[in-house]
């Protein structure tokens, strides 16, 4: 005899949209900052390793990097909060052709950790010829004009980047990332993370995992290589007969401009397999998605 | 026997006197010396004559004593006077100055200690503000729920809890509460910050999904 399980789904996934109980409160707020300002030499590069930071970097026509830190502490007791403000730390070092910038939460024995809500904002002014690497986790990293290289490690921080050049690798895992006025060689692997792109030149490579990718304005991209699982992209390309099409899609909806002249399957396929332009040495758009949607828009 | 005494010490008068050379003495010295420095030398209780001739040094030494006393020129008196009031102007000179070293010591030290605690006041400041404070416990209070679902499901219908499909979604599910355990151990009631919130709603929407999923596929 076949036995049926009744799961109580429903009320699983009730229980899973609990409504969140919020309460006002007066919190203590308190901040230090620190200026510095390191001297930098050509080749020199700086390294940043953070946590709960929010970090704003942005170019400046000196040899010195400027550094505005604020550490800020909440908590509903003004005593709590001060004691919580001085458990985190930074430091800065310089060691050879590279400069270090970090901060981290320090212990003393019989000290419990920090009960306030404790955020570090880095404000950054670096030299034009000074390659940027950026680890964060639970901030945010916010890049300027930066144009010698910059390297990118976060999870749970939002990256937002304008005019970045140069050579570009980002890894970022549950941090959307929004780029405007990107060119060089520029690399994204992502993980849950939404990707918005625009003012695009170079050659761009994207590999991401679940993530609603949109790019725009994307007319002098030389390559633009985008491999993706349980994603949607939404490609906005007004000329699009300015590129060749490589696409490799399985599992997914795929819509196109009318005048986009593509043999697709008659049957809605499992897999569609097809080129467009190919061999006319044009700019290429390759596409390989699994399971998902991919909209060229013109 | 007093005969026999007296015969005795007219021949020992008439012995020749004889002195060894000096290697012998020296040989003979060398030797004491090692015997000392082994520590073997045997203690010698000193004849009489000896104590009486130690105690007659003692009495000259103590004649000594007695010897007229002279009183040196006056010249000699302000002159050592003079110097021992030089002396003592710079013990009190030195004495000053190790005063005065100490108290600017001491100066330095209190406006270093003012100058960083008020630098510290300056650079810190205070504020307040009116916040809604977040209730973190409600993002799990299913956790135990969906775990004892799925031990369920899966104890009814082993077979499909061994797909392929099945791990693979289970992995997701695991990747995604380590997420979310992640996210709410860094999360505070105070910050003000949406985004975190946002990421969990996410994670939430996709748990719920792979959910849904996974009891479909067992059923």
């Amino acid at each position: 005899m076949k036995r049926t399980i009744k799961i109580p789904w429903i009320i699983l996934l009730l229980l899973l949209f609990g409504i969140a109980v919020k309460a006002q409160v007066k919190v203590q707020v308190l901040s230090k900052k620190v200026t510095k300002n390191l001297v930098w030499a050509d080749g020199q590069s700086l390294i940043i390793n953070a946590e709960h930071a929010d970090i704003i970097c942005t170019t400046h026509a000196q040899n010195s990097i400027v550094l505005e830190l604020t550490i800020t502490a909440k908590h509903e007791n003004k005593e709590r909060a001060e004691e919580d403000l001085y458990k985190m730390k930074w430091l800065s070092e310089t060691k050879g052709n590279k400069i270090f910038l970090r901060n981290y939460v320090e212990l003393s024995r019989g000290e419990s950790r920090p009960e306030s809500s404790i955020k570090v904002t880095y404000n950054l002014k670096v030299p034009e010829g000074c390659a940027l690497n950026i680890r964060n986790s639970f901030g945010s990293i916010n890049v300027k004009n930066v144009k010698a290289g910059l390297k990118i490690n976060s999870e749970y921080s939002k990256i937002t980047l304008e005019n970045v050049g140069g050579k570009t690798d980002i890894e970022t895992l549950f941090g959307d990332v929004t780029w405007n006025g990107l060119s060089g060689e520029a690399s994204v692997n992502s993980n849950r993370s939404d990707i918005n792109l625009s003012g695009l030149s170079g050659n761009v490579e994207l590999n991401a995992s679940i993530a609603e990718i949109r790019l725009r304005d994307f007319k002098d991209v030389k390559q633009l290589n985008i491999k993706a699982e349980k994603s949607v992209i939404d490609l906005i390309i007004p000329l699009f007969d300015h590129f060749a099409y490589s696409l490799d899609l399985s599992d997914c909806e795929f819509s196109k401009p009318e005048n986009m002249l593509l043999e697709l399957p008659a049957e809605k396929a499992n897999k569609i397999v097809l080129e467009y332009q190919a061999n006319q040495n044009k700019p290429l758009v390759s596409i390989s998605l699994t399971y998902g949607s991919l909209a060229i828009n013109p | 026997m007093e005969k026999n005494r007296g015969i005795l010490q007219k021949a020992l008068g008439r012995l020749r006197i004889y002195s060894p050379d000096e290697s012998s003495w020296e040989q003979l010295e060398e030797t004491m010396n090692k015997k000392v420095l082994a520590g073997k030398l045997g203690e010698i209780e000193p004849p009489e004559f000896i104590w009486n001739q130690i105690e007659q040094q003692l009495d000259l030494s103590e004649t000594s004593g007695k010897l007229q006393e002279f009183n040196p020129p006056e010249r000699i008196w302000n002159s050592i006077e003079k110097q021992l009031n030089q002396k003592s102007k710079s013990r009190v000179l030195h004495l000053w100055t190790r005063l005065s070293l100490a108290a600017a010591s001491i100066l330095l030290i209190g406006l270093i200690v003012y100058f960083s605690n008020s630098r510290k006041t300056a650079q810190i400041t205070y504020s307040e503000e009116w916040t809604e404070t977040q209730d973190l416990d409600q993002w799990q209070q299913d956790d135990g729920l969906v775990s004892e679902a799925l031990a369920v499901i899966c104890r009814e219908k082993p077979a499909a809890c061994e797909s392929p499909e099945f791990k693979k979604m289970e992995q997701e599910l695991d990747f995604l509460e380590q997420s979310k355990e992640d996210i709410l151990k860094r999360m505070n009631p105070y910050d003000d910050d949406p985004d975190l919130a946002v990421m969990l709603t996410k994670i939430e929407l996709e748990r719920t999904d792979i959910i849904t999923q996974m009891i479909t596929l067992v059923n």
